[in-house]
């Protein structure tokens, strides 16, 4: 498939997409964007994933930025859509800072780090009441473009195409090399002449300012933080499930695995209300032992095979 | 004036002492050999004098200036290039972006203009296939990977850590004929070997190390017949 | 012969610095007690309880971590597992947890056993962060059967004894807590005297250090490991009924421990299981302590992260030294 054909098919589906207001109910598209919420989620976690670092704390930079939007605008008065950018901003800052200090020992130290950062935001958070409303959170008087469901859609459309060419730019950058380099062998990388720590913090702090938009939009969308809510481990775990699932290391893996695991979550939800987080569990276990390459890396390998 | 030389240059792990001492220099344009029985502290050298180690004492002057505490990657970046002694092809990247990494990192190139210098450097090396995964290379397509990826940084001198070790005899006369053009085009090179039959026939000058310290110095024939040298490597044995 | 001597009388160098330092530290320790016990001695004997309760849980991480070389995420919800099976056995056929440890530990070495032939073995040889994905998957799934199960509603056993109490001089604590030091104890020392002097310990200490030249040797690599994660899977699982008799109990409650392991792990250093005990004083004390500030109470579960920040720290200066 050669690349005119493959960029007429991009553009028609955006097309699409970007017309789904017009024959799509208010369910679809609020389904629609909560897929594209979670696949930007899970692109920007892959993209660090690339370099070897895994990260848990998708939550935590999701909720800061969240914070961030919601309580820039109700202090400071700050325009909703700039607030979204606020919200990379800080998470971005926030990685950069943590960054300078646990990518000295990445690695093990790096993930466990993570894994405990939704849950120091969220106890940091609820201990400082006065800035932030404690346990109850912060509501906006009312959501981003009062709630209208074309542009909240369009808004979160953009940050889905935003993130998937981000994923695209950056593996075909200088930056893909250098985190490969890290990733198969940091002694090889640092004798050819890159600076690891330095391009580990770069990728750490733009894959945490993308969690942080998104948090940041999410909370104008739904027009509340609350520290429950804002870090709920969730924002962690499909994500992350939904990257193993689709396939890890590459740009569509991710948007695969957000479409088929958040249509499969909706069905699932009306079957088993409580403790549907196991089949994420079951899926990436299962996928990490039988599917390594995911779903589009298995997909590739058969269309490899036939050509 | 030398190249590279090393001042009293120490090494410890802990209790354990790598390098004790060691004064050597590389004059520009020769092959030194370093050689010693295992053990003897020949690869703490070379990651010593590449910054994979920072010495415990001593210094490093490289081209006149005091590199002792540089990190590897600002190294590279001077031109000090060097392989590994267990291979290590960065296996998520083809054969030719192997190469590229040393471009765009140690010379700061673009992308273009690294893929079309690694491309010259292959097939200087005589690689071929260059979109191969690693993974389906030879020893010695490897070996010869490593070297051109220090290369493509147009590295004023090369170590070359063993890198005979495992080659069959005529991909050894391959590997001399290639690091003889190498030193032709005006490389300084250190060549860290076990087969002495490649020390014999590239080097200009030999360093012996001996549990860390520099036993002797001096042309192949010389250094090979010293009685201290031989006792050196006749007691590997014990 | 020569680099044997080299390397002994560096060793004893070490070792003599080694004593002073230790001295040191053991004074800190005395001294830290000592004003503890006069200014807020409720601190002092409760964090030291609680430090035993997260040494105890943390001397099976860092056994598979010395082993085996991977950190398993899923440790702390293999404990609370443990917890709820013993809860299970005591609601439902009235068996008390104490008595309920024992045959946990077959349970849990059993559940470790197909743990690691099924999942853990096929990992080993693969990125650090697949192996870390897999067990943090395993977590996932064990927590979640337990909600699905039980649901999240917090669980707890009324058990007499747990709240016995003992005084001193005007100031009463609870004594049944003191379980946790004895049992933190027991366990460093059952294991220190298993790497030792047991056929399986050995290898597992062989194997710790230096895995390929363990094979080399003839020892059957796969299976000391299969030993080891089942043995530290038992061993945590048992634990569960303990840390249930005076806890409360949900599905989430194991996540803090498997950070809390982490942390001591990290703090005391590859291959060194009796400083877990040491640093383990460290967390439970500075814990309560805060703990017991009007106002700031909120922000001991912060301690164990900011211990790991500091332990970085430290270490990234000692490797970038060499």
């Amino acid at each position: 498939m050669n690349k005119a054909v493959k960029s007429l098919i991009l553009l028609a589906v955006l097309v699409l997409l970007a017309a789904l207001p017009f024959y799509a109910g208010a369910y679809p598209l609020s389904l629609a964007n909560t897929i594209m919420i979670f696949m930007v989620l899970a692109l920007s976690w892959d993209m660090l994933l690339r370099s070897g670092q895994l990260s848990f704390g998708i939550a935590g930079f999701f909720g800061v930025g969240g914070y961030a939007a919601v309580l820039s605008q109700v202090f400071g008065g700050i325009n909703p859509l700039l607030t979204i950018l606020l919200a990379a901003l800080t998470a971005g800052l926030m990685a950069l800072i943590l960054g300078l200090v646990v990518l000295q020992l990445r690695g093990l130290y790096f993930a466990i780090v993570t894994l405990a950062l939704a849950e120091i935001f969220r106890v940091i958070v609820t201990n400082i009441p006065d800035l932030t409303g404690g346990h109850e959170g912060t509501i906006l008087k009312s959501a981003i473009f009062a709630g209208h469901t074309y542009k909240t859609y369009w808004l979160v459309l953009a940050i889905a195409v935003g993130g998937i060419v981000a994923s695209e730019v950056f593996q075909r950058s200088r930056l893909y090399f250098a985190l490969t380099s890290i990733r198969n062998d940091e002694l090889v990388a640092k004798s050819s002449g890159i600076n690891v720590f330095k391009y580990l913090v770069i990728a750490f702090s733009i894959t945490a300012a993308i969690q942080g938009l998104v948090g940041g939009a999410y909370a104008q969308i739904y027009g509340f933080v609350s520290p429950e809510g804002s870090f709920s481990v969730n924002f962690t775990l499909l994500p992350l499930a939904m990257a193993v699932f689709g396939g890890m290391s590459r740009t569509w893996g991710p948007v695969v695995g957000a479409v088929l695991l958040g249509l499969a979550s909706e069905i699932l939800k009306l079957y088993i209300p409580y403790g549907h987080l196991i089949v994420y569990g079951v899926i990436i276990v299962a996928a990490i032992l039988f599917l390594p390459e995911g779903v589009v890396g298995l997909i590739s390998k058969h269309v490899l095979r036939r050509s | 004036m030398a190249l590279l030389k090393t001042e009293t240059l120490t090494k410890n792990f802990g209790g354990l002492t790598a390098l004790s001492e060691v004064t050597i220099e590389f004059r520009p344009g020769e092959i030194l050999g370093i050689i010693g029985p295992n053990g003897a502290g020949k690869s703490t050298l070379v990651n010593v004098l590449a910054g994979v180690f920072y010495p415990t004492a001593g210094r490093i002057w490289f081209e006149g200036r005091d590199i002792t505490n540089q990190p590897p990657h600002q190294r590279f970046r001077l031109g000090i290039g060097r392989t590994f002694q267990l291979m290590r092809p960065l296996h998520h990247l083809s054969l030719i972006e192997n190469i590229m990494v040393g471009a765009l990192f140690g010379r700061g190139l673009t992308q273009k203009n690294a893929r079309r210098e690694a491309s010259l450097m292959a097939a200087f090396m005589g690689l071929t296939g260059l979109d191969r995964d690693m993974t389906k290379l030879t020893a010695l397509e490897i070996k010869k990977m490593e070297v051109a990826r220090a290369l493509v940084a147009r590295p004023k001198v090369l170590f070359l850590d063993e890198v005979m070790a495992g080659l069959n005899a005529d991909e050894i006369t391959e590997m001399i004929g290639l690091v003889r053009k190498l030193q032709s085009q005006g490389l300084t090179i250190g060549v860290i070997e076990h087969v002495m039959r490649v020390i014999k026939e590239l080097t200009d000058r030999v360093v012996v190390l001996d549990w860390g310290q520099v036993l002797a110095e001096g042309p192949y024939e010389e250094v090979s017949n010293d009685p201290r040298v031989i006792s050196a490597y006749l007691g590997e044995d014990e | 012969m020569r680099g044997a001597e080299k390397k002994r009388s560096g060793d004893l160098m070490t070792v003599q610095w080694l004593n002073k330092r230790r001295l040191a530290l053991a004074a800190l320790y005395l001294g830290l007690a000592v004003i503890l016990a006069w200014w807020r001695p409720y601190v002092l004997v409760e964090g030291v309880q609680r430090s035993c309760l997260y040494a105890m849980i943390a001397l099976p991480m860092a056994l598979i971590l010395g082993v085996l070389g991977i950190i398993n995420l899923a440790h702390g919800e293999f404990m609370m597992l443990g917890a709820y099976l013993a809860y299970w056995f005591n609601v439902r056929a009235g068996l008390d947890p104490l008595l309920a440890a024992l045959p946990l530990l077959l349970v849990f070495f059993i559940l470790g056993l197909a743990t690691y032939v099924s999942t853990i073995k096929h990992v080993l040889a693969a990125e650090e962060l697949i192996q870390l994905l897999l067990t943090f998957g395993l977590g996932l799934v064990i927590s979640q059967m337990v909600n699905l199960i039980w649901t999240s509603q917090p669980r707890k056993v009324q058990l007499d004894y747990v709240s016995a109490s003992a005084a001193v001089g005007g100031f009463s604590f609870g004594t049944f807590e003191f379980i946790y030091v004895g049992a933190a104890v027991l366990v460093l020392i059952g294991l220190l005297l298993f790497m030792k002097y047991t056929r399986t310990g050995q290898a597992a200490t062989a194997v710790g250090q230096n895995p390929r030249g363990a094979a080399l040797v003839g020892i059957d690599v796969d299976r000391t490991y299969l030993m080891v994660f089942s043995i530290s899977v038992a061993l945590v699982g048992a634990m569960g009924a303990l840390f249930m008799t005076r806890h409360s109990i949900f599905p989430a409650v194991g996540g803090s421990f498997t950070l809390k392991s982490f942390c001591l792990v990290a703090m005391a250093g590859m291959g060194n299981l009796s400083g877990i005990l040491w640093c383990s004083l460290i967390l439970g004390l500075a814990e309560n302590l805060v703990l017991s500030i009007r106002g700031y109470s909120g922000w001991a579960d912060i301690i164990f992260f900011a211990l790991i920040g500091l332990v970085i720290i430290i270490r990234s200066r000692q490797r970038q030294s060499t």
